[in-house]
């Protein structure tokens, strides 16, 4: 018998199950993934925000160490201030009695209410106590003048000279003026100009200076002062280098009260503006020229109050130099000035140090004549000087100024920018005056639609996705028609990830384009406050900078003659001519 | 690239015989510091009143200007070398039509004018700002300096 093959008809529901079930089985993965990647979005907006955060905190943590150094700066400071002056009183106290008794003998003298026998009784116990001391025996000496005991007087004179000739020279002039005594005083004038090196005087000069500038050693001794004076330029100026040095001394002088810009303002040219840093310069370099008019308009505002009596002047000269200028001391007074800055600046450390970085030369022992000037002219609290000195230290020295001035002006004018580059995010556009914001704008619209072309453009499916599809494809239909469920189900896997994939990408372009969208949303927004800013600056900067001009004509219009004090004489003061 | 105005649009270099330095050999060098105090002198008026022709335009087809131009500068600064004195002057252009400086090349002995887009050669460019100051009437540009002078030839040195 023949085999007899016979075909049943075909049961194909258990295919169609099998095909319903893998169906649902894609769908449940394609929603597995859909969930994944969704949670793979959260996470990446979770570590954006993380990022946010971190950025923040570590802004939060500086600004915290920040505060941190620099309340321990200050409290620090304020402990060694007070140790520094502790020091200065326990070291120099003693001399502080000398200093004391100088225009307290004179001044009791005057009104003839302490026996000599006190005066002289007293003085001698302070030569005792203070050894070493240059005031010490000119005290001895001015008592025993006093009570008319010349040998004693010589003897202790000779003393006082011997320990330190400047200062006692300057003492026993100022002492002789304030007896009426012209002759002795214009010796002791001589002597303490001929002790002097005009490239390397103590500081003590300015009170002499000072003296001169209140009319202290009335109109013989200013012409004599005067003529000195003009020696010393003379001499210094024929220095090579001089002049360059001079121009230095004065620029930097200048640029010590060059102002900073506050924090808020320009904020979004700080952020945009590429060249943000020669803008905030040439901003605060013309900001300057306002800061020094009202500098030098305060001082020759109004009248200088003069004491009513020569007695008066003369002891606030001595009190003076007797405190303010002893060369021991000065290690101490430079560390306590330090200090003080320091505290003055709430810790601070690098404001204090600019601070004191500009006055350091005032603290030094030997300056020259013109640096003790320029001194006297821009840190008169620390040169000591009054502000008779500083009118009449900035008068002599008006032409110095105004070429260190020139100078200065000019290397602000070159450093100003014409052009200001702009960057936001990826755009970068140029702009001089701020009135190209159309062109801008445009420019920055197309940029943006550019790089979203170029971004789209780089989101295409990988050769693996179309690789998928053609192999899914075509092993799912072989395994259809062999029956073979596994081809088919691979087959179909791999066309569902294809689809998948082609899903995902224009998910991916949608982002894209939305965050372009919102890019040309806060980016015109961004470069229309940029360029008021511009502006702005520009304004500020035309405004600041015609300051130069009024500056330059207002130093140009001070004469020395107008700035001498005639109080203790009449007529008409004239120092140079 | 600037508006080229001399000798014809092809020449850009003067003509070796127009040489109008003076020979070097009899003059002194001069230190730094002899140099600086020598270049801050203000400048005459004769000088300042040359160097304003610079904008009149008369340079375009008449070589002998410029020349006479460059010596106007040795005239004003006898005592300096000839390598010690200005690469050239750069100064605010009246020409209108978008230009906005000129410069004159003294190597070169050229006169160039510049629109606002237009970028100067390197060594002028870093003048530009000063030059359009209107508080200087021209710059001069050394190797290692700027000089802006004034309308009352006062002279202010930056060091670049």
């Amino acid at each position: 018998m023949a085999d007899e093959y016979r075909i049943s008809s075909a049961d194909l529901g258990t295919i169609e199950r099998n095909l319903s079930n893998l169906g649902g089985g894609i769908e449940t993965l394609a929603n597995a993934l859909d969930q994944v990647n969704g949670k793979v979005e959260g996470v990446a907006q979770e570590v954006s925000n993380t990022q946010d955060k971190l950025t923040q905190l570590a802004e939060e943590f500086h600004a915290f160490l920040d505060a941190d150094t620099r309340a321990k700066e200050l409290q620090l400071a304020e402990t060694r201030l007070v140790k520094v002056r502790q020091e200065l009183d326990t070291v120099f106290g003693h001399y502080a009695e000398v200093r004391r008794h100088t225009v307290g003998i004179l001044q009791a003298s005057d009104v003839s209410v302490v026996r000599q026998d006190t005066i002289k009784l007293a003085s001698e116990e302070l030569m005792l106590n203070a050894p070493r001391y240059w005031l010490a025996p000119g005290l001895v000496a001015l008592s025993a003048w006093l009570s008319d005991n010349r040998p004693l007087a010589e003897n202790a004179m000779k003393e006082a000279v011997k320990r330190d000739d400047n200062k006692s020279s300057l003492y026993f002039a100022l002492i002789a003026r304030r007896g009426e005594r012209r002759q002795a005083s214009g010796a002791w004038l001589q002597r303490f100009f001929s002790l002097q090196d005009p490239t390397d005087l103590d500081r003590e000069l300015v009170v002499l200076i000072d003296a001169v500038a209140n009319g202290v050693f009335g109109r013989e001794g200013r012409g004599f002062c005067a003529q000195q004076f003009d020696i010393w330029l003379k001499e210094i100026s024929e220095r090579v280098g001089f002049v360059e040095d001079q121009r230095d001394q004065w620029t930097k002088a200048l640029s010590s009260k060059e102002p900073s810009l506050g924090a808020a303002e320009y904020p979004y040219l700080r952020k945009y503006a590429t060249i943000w840093g020669q803008m905030d310069a040439s901003l605060r370099g013309a900001r300057l020229y306002k800061v020094l008019e009202n500098y030098f308009t305060s001082i020759f505002a109004g009248e200088i109050k003069a004491l009513t009596s020569l007695s008066d002047a003369v002891d606030e000269m001595l009190d003076k130099l007797v405190t303010d200028f002893d060369d021991e001391e000065l290690p101490k007074r430079r560390d306590e000035r330090m200090l003080s800055l320091l505290v003055e600046e709430a810790g601070d450390r690098p404001a204090a140090q600019r601070r004191f970085g500009a006055e350091k030369q005032a603290f030094e022992q030997k300056v020259t004549f013109t640096q003790l000037v320029t001194n006297a002219a821009m840190h008169p609290e620390v040169a000591g000087a009054t502000k008779a000195t500083q009118r009449f230290a900035i008068a002599m020295s008006r032409d110095w100024i105004v070429a260190a001035l020139d100078d200065l002006t000019a290397k602000n004018r070159a450093g100003a920018p014409t052009d200001i580059p702009i960057k936001i995010d990826s755009w970068q556009g140029t702009t001089r005056d701020g009135a190209d914001e159309t062109d801008l704008l445009s420019s920055v619209d197309s940029h943006l639609r550019t790089e979203e072309a170029k971004r789209v453009a780089t989101i295409v499916l990988k050769p693996i996705n179309w690789a998928a599809l053609v192999l899914g494809g075509v092993v799912g239909l072989y395994g259809l028609v062999t029956l073979n469920w596994f081809l088919l189900f691979v087959g179909l896997a791999g066309v569902g990830w294809y689809f998948y994939s082609k899903s995902q990408l224009d998910k991916s372009k949608g982002q894209v384009h939305q965050h372009f969208e919102d890019l040309r949303d806060a980016t015109p927004k961004i470069l229309k406050a940029v360029l008021a800013e511009v502006v702005d600056w520009q304004k500020d900067y035309a405004a600041a900078d015609a300051q130069a001009e009024d500056l330059r004509k207002y130093l140009q219009s001070i004469t020395t003659e107008q700035h001498l004090l005639t109080t203790f004489e009449s007529g008409r003061a004239v120092l140079n001519k | 690239m600037g508006r080229q105005v001399i000798f014809g649009s092809a020449s850009t270099a003067r003509p070796p015989e127009l040489t109008v330095a003076p020979p070097t050999s009899n003059l002194i060098q001069l230190s730094k510091a002899d140099l600086e105090r020598r270049l801050r002198t203000k400048r005459s008026a004769r000088y300042l009143q040359a160097m304003t022709k610079l904008d009149a335009g008369c340079h375009v087809q008449d070589p002998k200007a410029v020349d006479a131009l460059i010596a106007a500068i040795q005239e004003e600064l006898p005592e300096v070398t000839i390598e010690k004195l200005p690469l050239g002057i750069v100064a605010r252009c009246h020409l209108g039509n978008g230009y906005e400086v000129h410069t004159m090349d003294r190597a070169g002995g050229i006169v160039q004018h510049y629109k606002t887009c237009q970028s100067l050669p390197a060594l002028l460019e870093r003048a530009r700002s000063l030059a359009l100051h209107p508080q200087y009437d021209f710059v001069e540009v050394y190797v290692d300096s700027l000089l802006a002078v004034r309308t009352t030839g006062e002279v202010s040195l930056i060091t670049t």
